[in-house]
């Protein structure tokens, strides 16, 4: 018993640390913790819900990039379009960098910079699948909490 | 740069550093941002410049290309001219010429023709009659002598020599006659020297010895020959006989040819006579005994002289003539020497190329020359004009002349100098003229040509120069409206980013301790962005003004409340210096139409400018807001028209100020009428003054230019960027008012007054829809934050019908009701008015003393108690005086200026359009009643004003001072107003409030408008006109802490910032009334039992939205985009409409939707994203709207946009959505709106 409370500790210290570092290394904004208080008895898995749109969301939109930018002529305006759906679906879950990423692109779309983009887009993917790993990681941490019979530390 | 440097201290206070990253990263991106957009702008324009140059350069190349060929045209052109002119003037010289010359040969043809048939004329008639003569003589001889013989000397002494006598003497032209007898006697007359001789051969013989017998020639030479002196007048000789040489006359071809001339016509001869000179003889033989034997020949000499003599005579124009023989001798010329060689008988005539006279000696060889035959001359005339003699030019012409059976020729030489040369001069003359005329005109031409070309080439520069120019300025005018594009492009990101800082802020704010040192930085942050977000959106204003863009957002307001509001933001900045801001609504005009159709914001943004300058530049002072209604335009009559004419020109006449303006309003009415409609405008009069260090008049005009401070570069201490005063002019136009500076009333005076009008339309508010209005802001002012009293002032408007019924009540009653007129004044009603501030006290003093009895004024704490003293003497006196006499008026309505009597009557004149105006027949029922009052008891009633930062001590002296100045038990019913500042401690105002000190309002300052209201129903509670009950909820409305009404609308003031100054104290509030506000929020259900229909393609977002409103207890339905929701929604009516059908007919009674679990809901909400693929949210909002018509239903829509700029909005609302919202959804914003939709709701079911 006392074996199964330490891990719960463990785990809950874990989880803190991790989501500490996530906000400390600006992953994540405030919107995350929007988001965490959107959640309650009602809607329980409301943040990994979001979140997993989120990734899939995001799985076609990369693609949909990569394939865009591949094209000759590149059509910039569909790029941008596809960049601002990004931009729109990441910063709703709070994923800063990614957002940042985004803006950037956009910047290098509004000037038809190719190479620019390219290069953004590599630094957008690396930014998301950084993100999309650590918030997997959070989940399954939090699932392991959960499923120990621990409650979730409450984030600020 | 100041906010970001805040940023960082702060954030490294707060330590929370995941926010710190945000903010920075927020505000890199925010500069970088810019920073990009900048660099973007600039490179356009330098690229469209570029282009724009080129286009010059060849444009103005082509100018000049033209210029040059036009140019060269007219030098050519010149030349040509000038060309065809010398040859018109020589052709015509030469015609000319040709024509002279022409008429002058034909006159001198006739001429010479003239000179030679005189010539013959003569020669002829001398000659011929000559011949004939001698004929006749010859006759009368013969037939005289025919008895005698001739032949015997004696005869011819006796009978011959007299006959021959009377022939000499008679005959014309004859210098000798002779006889010459066959047989060789011999008689002559002639003269010599003018003596008559006789020549004459008698018979003696010479030589005797030589005889030849029968040969009468043998004879001839043996006579003696004789000359002899004769008489002249008889013939007869007179002295001795000379005896002199013979010639042999016989032996000449001329006596032969006469003796056998047959024909009986004279012959002709040449001989020398005895005088030596040639002698043209005519000869004709005496046939005195048969005709076959002559006798002898009568010869008649006419001197050749004679001939000479008659061609000399002639005028041959400087030329000469010639008689000469067809064989080429002379017999006669003119000029020269004329010699005649020879015998006597004998004459050897001179050739005539051999002539003395050179010309005559030069045409005979010229004759020669030119004719082959010489003896042409002798049949016909001939003419040659050719001739030229020692090199001058002469015409020669000749005739024959036809004489006794021989021929002449007559030859006239005339030079054609003489003829010709006069002209020939002449046309030289006026060839050289020419000559000289066309080389002046090609000076001249040459001349012309070269000032046209410089003339030419300085336009050419000059418009090459003014292109330049015009270039410069299109080019100066096109960066800068590319400027103004740009600046109002990066509007969106710029406040994106800003909005984030604040956001961030914000969020930072909740996390921290309150009262806590951070929590004073945050506020200072908070404060510096939402300065940085003011200054950036005057700069925006100013672009978009400029780049003709900006839109007036018209809306219904209350012009005295925002006036209200803005005074009151600024007396708080302006209380920390010390100065006061006033509110002064002068004669209340501005709050009977208050009510009216505008841009609130834009209004509230220039006059927080103007305040904010005038704070800004006052350090001692006050600075006031006058606000009064100038004109009320209609621009169609009323119901009532003649009603409200009637009055309307009541009211000009009343006024005499404006009379003069009368015309001169219709005219503005004419100018306005394009933009009214069917409403009623008025216009309104602000006047911001200060008693600041002013401006200097030169500079009147320039402070409205952007850009422009007074004070220059060198005023560190102002901070802004001189853009104020430039967007509020531009805003004034824009409003079609006018802004200027006007002097103050004394020169000395310091300061500046700002005068500016703008035109409103009246709101059509009626007075159901008011009253409609103020229930629902009773019901839901939690939610949509309109504070009470202002909706109050929505009864100001109403309808004819209204104010008729109104005027009968206040007729026979005698009450007055407050707000929507002019109360009438209290008697009894006495003020002390204790506060600081000159400005205000001053504004408040006349304010009251409109109203009240008397107004006494404090201005030390220690004079408190003095001028109660005072009051208390004259109220004894008054009552005094009032029980002596019924006819006593109060001095206070006796010393009152007339605008207060008006005043006083407002109410009986109270117009439908609210101008205030005065009826004569009004006037007596006011006062009649005033006095009906006084009579009929005194009572005193007292208001005291008091400020609290007056009262030297605790305010519970106050009690104490007014008990014992009346005595206990005796103080009569008194009011005390306690003002408060906004830095009064709280301590105070709550020791007020708990009631231990007399206290029956609390106001904070600057008192105007509902404060003065509130007031105001202390003043009628005194005279006992009004309920304890009323005054509370008045009175409870003025303290802004203790109502969430207020409370809220502050709130809102704090969202949505209208001006760059915020206060702080007001923010530190407001935070913690937000945080309360949030958890009170977060705990309620707000949205229970509601549908919301989200259409939003993110699946992010969509869930998102979902979770918000499922939290607040909504029932959210979601869609994937436009069309969909459309579907949705069309179904849903459907089948709606159908059940509603199907209730009706079963049950016979209509029910609500959400009363029957059977029928379908409707959307209570849809909430549609703008931007979606298959169908964008403006395209499904209309298609929905058109579906709902079919139905008669209307669900709002809220349109989350991602930009939050006006024109956005504008097209949300165009599409037909209702509200709109930013993107990433948040909660207070929605319930907000959520609860401006149940407030229609309610009001549609009410």
């Amino acid at each position: 018993m006392l074996n199964f409370a330490m891990d719960v500790l463990r785990l809950q210290q874990q989880h803190s640390q991790l989501t500490y570092s996530l906000f400390n290394e600006g992953f994540l904004d405030e919107q995350f913790t929007q988001l965490q208080q959107l959640q309650d008895e009602s809607n329980p898995d409301f943040v990994s819900e979001v979140v997993a749109l989120f990734f899939d969301d995001s799985d076609r939109l990369l693609e949909n990039l990569g394939k865009a930018l591949e094209k000759e002529p590149i059509d910039y305006k569909k790029l941008d379009a596809h960049v601002h759906q990004f931009k729109g679906s990441s910063s709703s879950v709070g994923a800063h960098r990614v957002k940042n990423a985004c803006i950037a692109f956009r910047a290098y779309c509004d000037e038809n910079d190719r190479a620019g983009c390219i290069q953004c887009l590599q630094h957008m993917k690396h930014e998301y699948y950084l993100v999309k790993s650590k918030l997997q990681e959070l989940f399954h941490l939090e699932e392991e909490i959960l499923s120990a019979g621990g409650t979730l530390p409450l984030i600020e | 740069m100041g906010a970001c440097i805040w940023t960082k201290e702060t954030m490294n206070a707060l330590g929370s550093e995941n926010q710190q990253i945000a903010l920075r990263h927020v505000g890199k991106n925010f500069f970088s941002d810019t920073d990009e957009k900048f660099k973007k702008n600039v490179q356009h324009h330098s690229e469209e410049e570029t282009a724009s140059n080129g286009w010059l350069m060849k444009y103005s190349k082509t100018l000049q290309r033209t210029t040059h060929a036009s140019l060269f045209h007219s030098v050519i052109l010149e030349v040509l001219l000038v060309i065809v002119g010398i040859a018109m003037t020589i052709i015509i010289w030469f015609f000319a010429l040709k024509h002279a010359e022409h008429s002058v040969s034909i006159v001198s043809d006739a001429l010479r023709g003239e000179l030679l048939s005189h010539a013959k004329a003569f020669t002829t008639s001398v000659f011929e009659e000559n011949c004939e003569s001698a004929i006749h003589l010859a006759h009368l001889i013969a037939s005289s002598l025919i008895k005698d013989n001739l032949s015997s000397f004696s005869t011819l002494e006796n009978q011959m020599k007299p006959a021959l006598f009377q022939g000499y003497s008679t005959i014309p032209y004859t210098a000798q006659v002779f006889y010459m007898g066959k047989n060789g006697l011999f008689v002559s007359y002639y003269t010599d020297f003018n003596e008559t001789l006789i020549l004459y051969a008698n018979r003696t013989y010479t030589d005797s010895s030589m005889t030849h017998a029968g040969d009468p020639a043998s004879y001839r030479q043996r006579y003696l020959w004789y000359c002899q002196k004769a008489s002249a007048t008889t013939g007869l000789p007179l002295g001795e006989a000379i005896p002199t040489g013979t010639f042999s006359f016989w032996g000449t071809k001329w006596f032969r040819d006469a003796l056998n001339s047959k024909n009986g016509f004279a012959t002709w001869g040449l001989a020398f006579g005895q005088s030596k000179e040639l002698l043209f003889l005519s000869l004709a033989s005496i046939k005195d005994v048969s005709p076959a034997d002559p006798s002898g020949v009568l010869a008649l000499g006419t001197p050749m002289r004679i001939l000479m003599d008659f061609i000399t005579h002639f005028d041959l124009l400087g030329g000469d003539m010639y008689l000469a023989t067809i064989d080429g001798y002379l017999l006669a010329q003119t000029g020269g020497a004329f010699h005649v060689g020879g015998e006597i008988d004998k004459p050897i005539l001179l050739e005539a190329t051999k002539s003395g006279n050179p010309v005559v000696a030069g045409a005979a060889l010229h004759l020669i020359n030119k004719l082959k035959n010489i003896s042409r001359l002798g049949n016909e005339t001939f003419s040659s004009s050719d001739a030229r003699i020692q090199g001058a030019s002469y015409i020669v012409d000749s005739t024959p002349i036809h004489l006794a059976g021989t021929t002449m020729v007559c030859v006239v030489i005339i030079p054609c100098k003489s003829i010709w040369g006069h002209m020939e001069k002449q046309g030289h003359t006026t060839l050289i003229l020419l000559i000289i005329l066309a080389a002046c005109m090609l000076f001249i031409s040459c001349a012309f040509i070269f000032l046209l070309t410089r003339a030419g080439n300085r336009e050419m520069h000059l418009s090459a120069a003014l292109i330049q120019q015009l270039d410069a300025t299109k080019q100066a005018e096109r960066k800068n409206n590319q400027k103004n594009i740009a600046f109002a492009r990066m509007s969106h990101d710029l406040r994106t980013s800003l909005a984030a800082i604040i956001g961030l802020i914000d969020l930072c704010h909740y996390d921290v301790v309150e009262g806590s040192e951070l929590e004073m930085n945050l506020l200072q942050m908070n404060s510096c962005a939402n300065n940085l977000l003011g200054l950036l959106n005057s700069i925006l204003d100013v672009s978009k003004i400029e780049a003709e863009k900006l839109q007036l957002d018209e809306t219904d307001f209350n012009i005295v409340q925002v006036l209200e509001e803005v005074v009151d933001m600024f007396s708080v900045v302006a209380l920390e210096k010390g100065v006061e801001v006033v509110l002064d609504l002068c004669d209340d005009s501005a709050e009977k139409i208050s009510w009216i159709k505008g841009d609130a914001g834009r209004l509230k943004q220039i006059l927080c400018n103007l305040l904010s300058n005038g704070v800004k530049f006052t350090s001692e002072g006050h600075v006031i807001l006058r606000a009064w209604v100038k004109q009320v335009f209609h621009s169609k009559p009323s119901v009532h028209g003649g009603h409200s004419a009637q009055h309307f020109r009541a009211c000009w006449s009343c006024m005499p100020k404006w009379v003069f303006e009368v015309s001169n309003a219709y005219k503005q009415l004419d100018a306005f009428s394009e933009v009214q409609t069917d409403s009623n405008y008025v216009e309104f009069e602000f006047e911001v003054e200060d008693t600041g260090k002013g401006i200097p008049k030169d500079k009147h005009k320039s402070v409205f230019e952007n850009f422009v401070q007074i004070d220059g570069l060198t005023s560190t201490n102002h901070d802004g960027i001189g853009l104020g005063l430039g967007i509020v002019r531009s805003l004034v136009h824009l409003m079609g008012g006018n802004i200027k500076i006007v002097d103050k009333g004394e020169p000395g005076e310091k300061g500046t007054c700002f005068r500016f009008n703008l035109f409103f339309r009246i709101a059509e508010v009626s007075v159901d829809q008011s009253k409609n209005g103020e229930n629902r802001s009773l019901g839901m002012h939690v939610l949509n934050g309109v504070s009470l009293w202002a909706k109050s002032y929505s009864c100001e408007k109403y309808d004819v019908q209204d104010w008729q019924l109104r005027q009968k009540s206040s007729l026979t009653s005698g009450t007055s009701e407050p707000h929507w007129q002019r109360p009438a004044l209290k008697e009894n009603v006495f003020v002390v008015l204790a506060m600081n501030g000159e400005a205000s006290k001053m504004i408040l003093k006349k304010w009251l003393e409109h109203r009240c009895e008397q107004v006494l004024m404090v201005n030390q704490w220690l004079d408190f108690i003095p001028t109660l003293e005072n009051l208390k003497q004259e109220v004894l006196v008054q009552s005094l005086r009032a029980s002596e006499t019924s006819e006593f008026v109060s001095p206070k309505s006796l010393l009152s200026d007339p605008w207060v009597d008006d005043m006083s009557h407002q109410g009986d004149t109270f117009s439908d359009y609210g101008v205030n105006q005065l009826s004569p027949d009004g006037y007596g029922s006011g006062t009649e009643e005033s006095k009906q009052r006084k009579v009929n008891g005194v009572s005193m009633h007292l208001l005291v004003v008091v400020d609290i930062n007056m009262i030297v001590g605790p305010p519970e002296q106050i009690s104490a001072i007014l008990s014992n100045f009346f005595g206990v038990g005796q103080v009569p019913i008194c009011k005390v107003v306690w003002l408060a500042n906004a830095n009064t401690p709280s301590v105070e105002l709550e020791n007020l409030k708990r009631g231990s000190v007399p206290c029956d309002l609390i106001l904070h300052k600057p008192v105007h408008g509902s404060r003065l209201h509130a007031v105001w129903d202390l003043v009628q509670d005194l005279s006992g006109k009004r309920t304890q009950q009323a005054s509370e909820i008045e009175a409870s409305n003025v303290l802004p802490q203790t109502e969430s009404s207020d409370e809220h609308f502050r709130r809102k003031s704090f969202d949505r910032p209208t001006s760059s100054l915020v206060n702080f104290k007001d923010q530190k509030q407001m935070w913690s009334e937000l945080t309360q506000k949030d958890n009170k929020l977060r705990a309620q259900n707000l949205l229970e039992g509601m549908h919301i229909l989200v259409a939003e393609d993110n699946a992010v977002l969509r869930r998102l939205a979902q979770a918000t409103l499922t939290q607040l207890g909504a029932t959210v339905k979601c869609v994937d985009d436009g069309e969909q929701a459309v579907q949705i929604v069309s179904e849903m009516l459907h089948s709606r409409i159908k059940n509603n059908k199907d209730f009706l007919s079963s049950k016979q009674c209509p029910l609500k939707s959400s009363d029957d679990p059977v029928q379908p809901y409707v959307f209570d909400i849809l909430l549609m994203d703008c931007e979606m693929p298959i169908m964008d949210g403006y395209e499904a909002t209309r298609r929905i709207r058109e579906e709902e018509k079919r139905y008669g239903f209307h669900i709002p829509i809220i349109a989350l946009t991602a930009h939050a700029m006006a024109e956005e909005a504008r097209r949300c609302i165009q599409a037909g959505m209702d509200f709109h919202l930013p993107k990433p959804l948040t909660r207070e914003p929605l319930l907000n709106i959520v609860g401006k939709i149940c407030a229609e709701k309610e009001a549609l079911e009410l």
